[in-house]
């Protein structure tokens, strides 16, 4: 024979014995679809052939056995209904039942490996079975609550991630647009400040540095205004270090002409109330 | 439903979900089946789960059974469930070497055979028993090799070293021979 899978009329003792593999069967079928000589041939050795189960020694079956297989197929038809009503749940049906197959197939292992307990225990691991299956599908759909959760959250750090890359990438794009030397507006004071204003996609950015700033007492602090046409808005507070301290603030570009800080008796003001220790000119002119 | 309900019968409540039927089919075959799977697989545990995935099979598949065509087939239909299980489970788990097979041990259970059909059953089967028993040794080999350890011709050949077309025609000379055999019962209308 030249090739394996070539059948032949010759073949159907050995398709009734059981001997083909998955390939041979298959061709062989299909020749059997067209070969009333093989399909009549066959008929008969099969029904020799329903005999061969009766030639095998009797062997008693395991005491309780009965009990255990009848409860495992009523667990199993439970089981396959339930899968079955879940089919609502479309999307989790798929997964469930992968993760749903090892317990309906627990309570036969754990039958088995107990052939001596009782019988009623099979009916209580069928019901511990039966529970464990709504369970973990109640924890499948917390899980998958959770997982949306988290894909919530893992956007929003994205968000915050690109937000923070933004402020911390100034010096991609940053343009410096000027330099604001602050001087002391009152003539006893040694104070002197720098006020850096510089511009990125995010808008202007306000960098206050001064120091030999007067020492500050109780609540006292030193405020930051910026000015339009003489109106002030408070652009932060800051305490100082050995006389020095420093600022930022970011605001929407050309809004304000004039810089002024004053030491404030508190941080609270939301008009200027003490005096400007320090000031310049954010426009030319 | 009486005590001699057909096994069509059974099978047609078993596709209604009527678990009583479904206790009545497996009363019926539980000793034959468990028997005949322990033959295959020789271990009692695993024999138990495959009688289990077996029963499991029938109240599943019933729904799906002609039962107008299977007419006297309910019995062959649960015996080929029942070596394919089983085969495919010492396809998982390997099989035990042959040596280890307990050739002749005659002594039987002492188990009554009640209905008409178990004593026909048993008869058929001492008939048949018989007739291997007249099979050479090459024939029983194969019978062997194949029908009970599952094998496919392919594997016998390759691990018993016999050319492909010996397995085969071993297997053709061992069938005719259990035919002929069996000619003159079917004549006499004992047919399973």
């Amino acid at each position: 024979m030249s090739n394996e899978h070539v059948v032949s009329c010759e073949d159907v003792e050995m398709y009734v014995l059981g001997g083909m593999d998955d390939e041979d069967k298959l061709a062989f079928e299909a020749h059997l679809a067209s070969c009333a000589a093989c399909r009549s041939k066959m008929e008969e050795l099969s029904a020799l052939f329903n005999i061969m189960p009766l030639t095998v020694e009797p062997v008693a079956p395991p005491s309780g056995m009965k009990a255990r297989i009848l409860a495992a197929v009523a667990d199993a038809d439970r089981a396959s209904s339930r899968e079955a009503s879940s089919s609502s749940l479309e999307e989790e049906k798929e997964t469930m039942s992968s993760e749903v197959k090892p317990v309906i197939d627990m309570p036969p292992a754990q039958s088995l490996s107990k052939q001596q307990t009782k019988s009623w225990m099979t009916p209580l691991l069928a019901g511990a079975a039966a529970a464990l299956l709504v369970v973990s599908g109640v924890l499948y759909q917390q899980v998958g609550r959770l997982n949306g959760d988290s894909d919530k959250l893992a956007a929003q750090v994205q968000q915050l991630q690109q937000q923070l890359a933004a402020a911390e990438q100034p010096s991609s794009g940053i343009q410096v647009n000027h330099v604001v030397s602050l001087t002391p507006a009152i003539p006893d004071i040694v104070a002197q400040g720098l006020a850096t204003i510089v511009m990125d996609a995010n808008g202007l950015h306000l960098i206050v540095q001064a120091e030999n700033l007067p020492k500050l007492a109780n609540d006292e602090a030193f405020q930051v205004w910026l000015l339009k046409e003489g109106k002030p808005v408070n652009a932060g507070t800051f305490l100082t270090n050995d006389g020095t301290g420093a600022l930022y603030y970011t605001f929407k570009p050309d809004e304000y002409d004039q810089i002024a800080i004053t030491h404030e008796p508190d941080a609270k003001g939301l008009q200027p109330r003490g005096e400007i220790v320090l000031a310049g000119k954010l426009v030319a002119g | 439903m009486g005590e001699s309900a057909s096994d069509e019968l059974l099978i047609r409540l078993i596709a209604e979900r009527d678990s009583a039927a479904l206790e009545q089919l497996y009363d019926r075959y539980e000793r034959q089946v468990y028997a005949f799977v322990f033959r295959i697989v020789r271990d009692a545990m695993a024999s138990e789960e495959v009688v289990q995935e077996l029963f499991i099979r029938v109240w599943n598949s019933a729904g799906r059974l002609r039962t107008d065509e299977a007419a006297g087939k309910i019995s062959s239909w649960i015996f080929t469930i029942a070596r394919n299980l089983s085969i495919d489970w010492l396809r998982k788990h390997g099989r035990k070497p042959l040596e280890t097979k307990e050739e002749g041990a005659l002594e039987r259970e002492a188990a009554p055979y009640s209905t008409e059909q178990e004593v026909e059953h048993k008869m058929l089967g001492e008939q048949m028993k018989e007739a291997l028993g007249e099979l050479n040794e090459d024939q029983k080999q194969v019978v062997e090799l194949i029908y009970f350890m599952g094998y496919t011709q392919q594997e016998v050949s390759q691990r018993h070293d016999i050319p492909l077309g010996t397995v085969k025609s071993r297997v053709r000379l061992a069938l005719t021979q259990l035919r002929k055999k069996f000619d003159s019962t079917w004549k006499e209308g004992a047919s399973p």
